[in-house]
């Protein structure tokens, strides 16, 4: 069997401004780069009935989910020409406005990062095993479902 | 033979725990979730996905993990 390292993708809590900011910023060594692509889901304040969702909390199968961000990052990586490429995503408490999933892409074209970062997002959201349950302001909560 | 089960989302608050171990004398996933739908009845009318070794399996396949996870819809993002 294939010796593989699997990366921790998740990060307790929101993903700060300043985490995506030094992440850029980490890349401007890696020159033959000519195309960042990024995607920062955000959780939105939903009004349910009377309701305003306050947070979402998220778990996750923690050792699946790895598993499938790392097959997902191998597909893409044959489906596109990128050069490298980085996810995170939250786990626990993330309140309305916060980030919780930070997807970042880098090619030396552009045409390259704008399908690539669509599968991506689309691919976890499809198939990787995290759950969110969104809080209300008075703390009531239902288990949020994708659309 | 022993099995961990193991729940996660909404699964949770139908069966007021995330992991439980319980006694099995069955083969396949369907023999599990016979057991695990009289212990739990509004599993029944619930959505979710059995794994184990981190693969999602069907209700015809042989149980060969000692740890099994029950999975709801996936709502990362």
């Amino acid at each position: 069997m294939k010796e593989k390292k699997l990366k921790n993708a998740f990060k307790e809590g929101p993903i700060s401004a300043e985490f995506i900011g030094n992440s850029i910023a980490k890349h401007q060594s890696k020159t033959s780069i000519g195309a960042h692509n990024i995607f920062l889901g955000q959780v939105r304040a939903d009004q349910i009935e009377d309701k305003t969702v306050a947070a979402i909390e998220y778990t996750a199968y923690e050792d699946m989910a790895n598993e499938k961000f790392y097959e997902i990052r191998e597909t893409a990586f044959k489906k596109f020409d990128l050069n490298c490429m980085h996810i995170y995503h939250s786990l626990g408490t993330v309140k309305a406005g916060e980030i919780c999933l930070f997807v970042f892409v880098s090619s030396t074209r552009r045409k390259e990062v704008f399908p690539a970062i669509e599968y991506i997002v689309e691919e976890i959201k499809a198939h990787v095993p995290i759950f969110g349950k969104e809080v209300f302001e008075d703390a009531s909560y239902q288990w949020k479902i994708n659309s | 033979m022993e099995l961990t089960i193991q729940y996660f989302g909404m699964l949770t608050d139908i069966t007021a725990c995330s992991e439980e171990t319980i006694d099995f004398n069955g083969v396949t996933t369907a023999d599990l979730l016979t057991l695990l739908y009289l212990k739990y009845p509004q599993l029944k009318r619930t959505s979710f996905k059995t794994a184990q070794s981190q693969i999602i399996i069907t209700e015809d396949d042989v149980l060969t993990s000692t740890n099994i996870v029950l999975l709801p819809p996936f709502s990362g993002g």
